[in-house]
């Protein structure tokens, strides 16, 4: 006997339809979270999809569908899905500004492209963390309440991912004219 | 100060989604994939264990002679997911800057017996006055080229085998600190040009499920219409079902396994009949072959080590005596 059934896919079952009209009217967002947490549409929708298949895996009925799913992301995120090919890659990717010794001259490239690059080099849970708290723009309690954990922990999580954010985005401190506002503001 | 760097954040993060969209089919993998693994989990409930069906398959999959034997109630959807799995990670680990992807390739002779490369300027660009610049298409019989991190080489021969036409950057280094970026050029060989600087599209098309059913794209797709690389292509190809394992053969001399695509498998349109041919060892592509209706496209891969010495091969050397042309901003090549 299997472990558990099949209803829930999307072949058949009660909730197949709920679970495809949920991607088409949310699937989007759901993407870009994921493409916030793993920096590219190609890992984001094998975490999507692994999220999915957790989802389906489930053995008791979900009533708000959402909620469930991007929990699910979340948390599979959190804990570090794949979290060796990420840090591989944002070792890769943050050499560049890393090995600055100046401001960057291209244009193309401004802080908040750098924001995003070196959101991949933070913790998976520092980074679920920044994404719920900056981007869901959820509160702390909610933030908490989604991934688990304490409120202390994702304080202290948001607290040092941005610190980090900071570091890593040191070499654009310089010329880009926003940063230079933030950077007033956090002196003064 | 948080706040302001969170709203950057909240903004790099929404300018790095903007225009991608969740292709469709991505419910039914997951289903295909919860599916074999409940298929495996009453296999290994049913007397053997995982490990051992998983080696059955294999065996089967990768057999000594020709199409892999399929024994009575086992299922193909194993035999394909390992080899497509392991197919894969190879990949991704290729993507992820394991190796340098090489393509050689020649024009199917009804395909005009030419690929063209065309210079021309990105939807912003065009609408900005343009000045009056030479006639740049490049015809080409066959091409090399190269794929590493973001990073387009390819050279277009000739039917006489001469040097006709060459893009790339200048310089194997990327862009960090003061440094400029990368330089970006193409060489008419014939008319004895340089044009530059192009520009990088970044993200313009991802390969995904939901393009049409070829997936390959047309050639010039090596260009910036697929800036992840074939690789990227291929990986997505395999991720989406499209292929299934036909047998193993030798191809140049290395053991291969066969997957061909099918038009049962590629719903969307009626495609082109698909070959491609894994190495048994890395599971990286080793030739994709496709029969078009103007003739056979042959498209053959090597991954080479990311050393100094293979990275320059990334890198266009500009011969002296070229005269140069200036492209206004936002200027791409695309071929086909």
């Amino acid at each position: 006997m299997a472990p558990h059934s099949t209803r829930a896919g999307p072949a058949g079952g009660p909730d197949s339809g709920r679970l495809d009209r949920l991607l088409a009217e949310r699937g989007n967002h759901l993407l870009h979270a994921a493409m916030a947490l793993t920096g590219n549409e190609q890992d984001a929708e094998d975490l999507l999809q692994a999220a999915v298949e957790r989802f389906l895996r489930r053995r008791r009925r979900v009533d708000d569908l959402e909620a469930y799913l991007r929990r699910i992301l979340y948390n599979l995120a959190a804990d570090g899905w794949r979290a060796r090919a990420a840090r591989h890659r944002s070792r890769t990717l943050l050499s560049l500004p890393n090995d600055a010794t100046g401001p960057d001259p291209v244009a193309t490239v401004d802080l908040r492209d750098a924001l995003v690059r070196a959101l991949r080099e933070l913790p998976p849970q520092q980074r679920a963390v920044l994404v719920l708290r900056y981007w869901e723009q959820l509160t702390q309690a909610e933030t908490a309440d989604l991934l688990g954990c304490s409120e202390g922990a994702v304080k202290s999580a948001a607290s040092r991912g941005l610190s980090r954010l900071r570091e890593l985005t040191a070499p654009w401190h310089g010329p880009q004219p926003r940063l230079a506002n933030a950077t007033a503001k956090e002196t003064s | 100060m948080n706040s302001d760097l969170g709203e950057l954040l909240r903004e790099g993060i929404d300018r790095q989604a903007a225009g991608t969209s969740l292709g469709p089919g991505l419910a039914a993998r997951a289903f295909h994939r919860h599916r074999r693994r409940l298929i495996a989990i009453r296999t290994a409930t049913a007397g053997g264990t995982a490990i051992v069906a998983a080696a059955a398959v294999l065996a089967a999959t990768i057999g000594a002679h020709g199409a892999a034997p399929r024994r009575p109630g086992e299922s193909h959807i194993q035999t394909t997911a390992y080899v497509v799995g392991r197919a894969e990670q190879a990949l991704a680990a290729a993507e992820r800057g394991n190796a340098i992807q090489e393509v050689r390739a020649q024009a199917p002779k009804a395909h005009g017996g030419r690929f063209t490369a065309l210079v021309m300027p990105t939807l912003r660009a065009a609408r900005q006055p343009l000045p009056h610049l030479p006639d740049a298409n490049f015809p080409f019989q066959r091409f090399t080229s190269w794929f590493y991190h973001g990073r387009t080489r390819i050279v277009g021969y000739g039917a006489d085998g001469s040097l006709v036409f060459q893009y790339g950057p200048t310089t194997t280094t990327l862009p960090s600190g003061r440094q400029p970026p990368p330089g970006i050029v193409a060489i008419d060989y014939r008319k004895r040009l340089v044009l530059r600087p192009f520009t990088v599209l970044r993200g313009s098309v991802q390969p995904s499920c939901a393009l049409p059913g070829d997936f390959i794209g047309p050639p010039g797709s090596i260009i910036e219409s697929s800036p992840a690389g074939w690789a990227a292509v291929v990986h997505t190809a395999l991720s989406c079902g499209q292929f299934q394992v036909a047998g193993r053969q030798r191809i140049d001399g290395v053991p291969a396994i066969k997957l061909v695509a099918t038009s049962r498998m590629n719903r969307h349109l009626a495609r082109p009949k698909e070959t491609l041919w894994i190495n048994a060892r890395s599971f990286l592509p080793v030739r994709l072959e496709r029969v078009l209706r103007t003739g056979l496209y042959v498209a053959d891969f090597s991954w080479l080590h990311p050393t100094p010495a293979n990275l320059m091969a990334l890198r266009v050397s500009v011969p002296a005596g070229m005269r140069e042309v200036r492209l206004p901003a936002g200027f791409v090549i695309v071929t086909w």
